[in-house]
């Protein structure tokens, strides 16, 4: 085999510079690569990160509106008390605005998204309106038609600079919500023992059926809200206080209970010695701090619900005994007692109540004394003797005795259902 | 993946700038491989040119992971910052640091740690935040509205993890909710 070496040397300087435009064909392949890999890598990246930011946003968003529909539920009663739903709304406003400033955020919560209505937590739904609300719905919006999207990272980009989001949220004093569908926060389930102290005074024996209507409002509100722990009992009061029906489980005992309500007559003295011997708030919020005394209801909800048709009225044959309120200390001695006297010593034992982790609320009947200056005395008397999660109500007419229940039910707000 | 930016990113970082040393000392004495010198090596001009590309390609790659990160943590501090906010305004815990809430106790501040216990409101702002960082919790009781605000802060360039162009260093970020008061208050 012969080589022909002309033939190769002939090819060398052609091989050499197919080598050389080889090596200088790879300059610059990095540029290409990058220029292919940094656009690819600025996408994935930003769809990590807006991911992340979004994630966070919709938390943010989540936590706002809870935090709003929780405040709000917690003004339900205004609406009883007012008519009004405007301080309901405000207060979700302004919850939305401390969590979410709208310097920074835009208005999150717009008024028209804070609707009240009826949580009904056997079928977990809500329905809005009704003339007696327990719930407040809050949506917390933060979209391009509110003004307030949530902007991308490098969205521009990619054609999407920004993208909606809402969170709805409904609060309500109902605690039967077990956690099915939707994320819940509450679902505590806690209960709301609950004494009332109806006024068995000459004054309001006329609106009697009123009360045992309210009775019976109440006991329901007990016993179908706050589940089965809940305990529901029933206190007199006139110059002295009697104890009606103990604390009894409002769910199992309840046809017992409502029973013994409707039996609840105008006091006559074969029943009772203290009839006729005035009003004495006093001595029902001591009968019922000594009712919940002990370790049975130690860390529990615990409410006292005065439903009367004015402030006290002394009875001068009577002696005051620390049974009776006048204790904490004694405020006036045997038959020297004023109508003054039975009101600090009501307002001390309020201040027994709330020290003892009692909330007091008030329902106020005007109709019995149409003095305006009596009517605005007792009602910021009663007003005062409120404590912890309690409200003071008001009901102008004999019905609204019964009606007003609800603003009572509305302080128990430790549900909350949310949606995304 | 925190895992491994926090073990392998020491270890990469290095390497890195070892071959960028190695390229730099290269260009200046002309020891590549390859005839004429450096500027003439056609396989140094591709390390270069992946030197120069990889810089930026990298800095972008750790940008991302340390926004994510950041976001991961101020995620977990929102959550932290609802949840014990929550235990505080329905009255479940009714103690920050410094002991009972009342008049004359009613906000702390103090940085998240073992020595919390869980009677206290600053033991729900802090159990299960990330571990790189180090955070503050403030804990204020105003009853004059009434609410509860949790507030917790840290360091962004910490949370970041891997903010190796101190991009975030200097600032911080901070989770805050606001719950109502229920019940009495103080």
């Amino acid at each position: 085999m012969s080589l022909n070496i002309d033939r190769i040397r002939g090819a060398m300087p052609r091989l050499a510079r197919r080598d050389r435009r080889s090596r200088l064909g790879n300059r610059g392949s990095m540029g290409v690569m990058c220029a292919v890999m940094i656009p690819v890598l600025i996408g994935f990246g930003s769809l990590a990160l807006n991911q992340g930011y979004y994630s966070y946003r919709a938390q943010l968003l989540r936590q706002t509106v809870q935090s709003a529909a929780l405040a709000a539920a917690n003004k339900l009663s205004t609406y009883y008390s007012t008519g009004s739903s405007s301080t309901v709304i405000s207060t979700a406003q302004t919850f939305g605005g401390y969590n979410m400033p709208s310097s920074q955020y835009g208005t999150v919560i717009p008024s028209a998204n804070v609707v009240l209505g009826t949580w009904n937590s056997s079928t977990n739904t809500f329905s809005s309106g009704g003339s007696t609300p327990n719930a407040v719905q809050v949506t917390g919006v933060n979209t391009a038609a509110n003004g307030n999207p949530v902007s991308f990272y490098f969205g521009n980009m990619f054609g999407t600079p920004s993208v909606d989001i809402s969170a709805t949220t409904v609060a309500s004093y109902a605690t039967g919500y077990t956690g099915s569908g939707g994320q819940g926060v509450g679902a505590m389930g806690r209960s709301f023992n609950t004494i009332v102290i109806n006024d068995l005074s000459d004054s309001f024996s006329g609106e009697i059926s009123d009360q045992i209507a309210a009775d019976l409002a109440i006991l329901n509100c007990v016993k179908g809200q706050t589940g089965s722990t809940s305990n529901f009992g029933i206190t007199f009061i006139n110059g002295h206080a009697s104890i009606y029906q103990p604390l009894e489980q409002a769910g199992t005992n309840n046809t017992v209970l409502q029973l013994k309500i409707n039996l609840i007559t105008p006091c006559t003295i074969l029943e009772d010695s203290y009839c006729g011997t005035g009003s004495n708030v006093a001595s029902g919020i001591a009968s019922a701090i000594s009712q919940f005394s002990g370790s049975t209801y130690t860390g529990q909800s615990k409410n006292i619900i005065i439903i009367t048709d004015g402030a006290p009225n002394v009875n001068s044959s009577q002696t005051y005994t620390a049974a009776d309120g006048n204790s904490s200390p004694p405020i006036c001695t045997a038959h020297n007692c004023t109508d003054a006297d039975l009101e600090t010593m009501a307002q001390n034992q309020a201040a027994l109540a709330n020290a003892a982790g009692i909330s007091i609320s008030t329902i106020y009947y005007t109709g019995d004394d149409t003095n305006s200056t009596d009517q605005a005395n007792f009602r910021t008397f009663l007003a005062g003797l409120v404590t912890g999660t309690g409200v003071a109500l008001v009901a102008p007419s004999a019905a609204q005795i019964d009606s007003s229940y609800n603003g009572v039910c509305s302080t128990i707000p430790s549900s909350v259902k949310t949606s995304s | 993946m925190v895992q491994f930016v926090q073990h392998c990113l020491p270890r990469l970082t290095p390497a890195f700038f070892a071959i960028v040393r190695h390229a730099r000392a290269s260009l200046v004495t002309g020891t590549s491989p390859g005839s004429g010198g450096l500027l003439a090596s056609t396989r140094a001009s591709v390390a270069i040119e992946f030197v120069l590309a990889s810089v930026p390609l990298m800095l972008l790659m750790f940008g991302f992971i340390a926004t994510s990160a950041l976001f991961n943590t101020w995620s977990s501090m929102q959550a932290n910052s609802q949840y014990a906010a929550r235990m505080m305004s329905t009255g479940q815990i009714g103690n920050n640091v410094n002991g009972a809430f009342s008049n004359t106790n009613a906000s702390s501040s103090t940085s998240c740690g073992s020595s919390l216990k869980n009677t206290q409101v600053e033991y729900y702002a802090c159990t299960g935040l990330p571990t790189w960082a180090s955070f503050t919790v403030t804990t204020t009781e105003t009853c004059s509205v009434p609410s509860v605000t949790v507030s917790l802060s840290a360091s962004a360039s910490a949370a970041a993890i891997a903010d190796i162009e101190n991009f975030f260093s200097g600032k911080n970020i901070v989770a805050q909710t606001v719950f109502m008061k229920e019940g009495s208050c103080p």
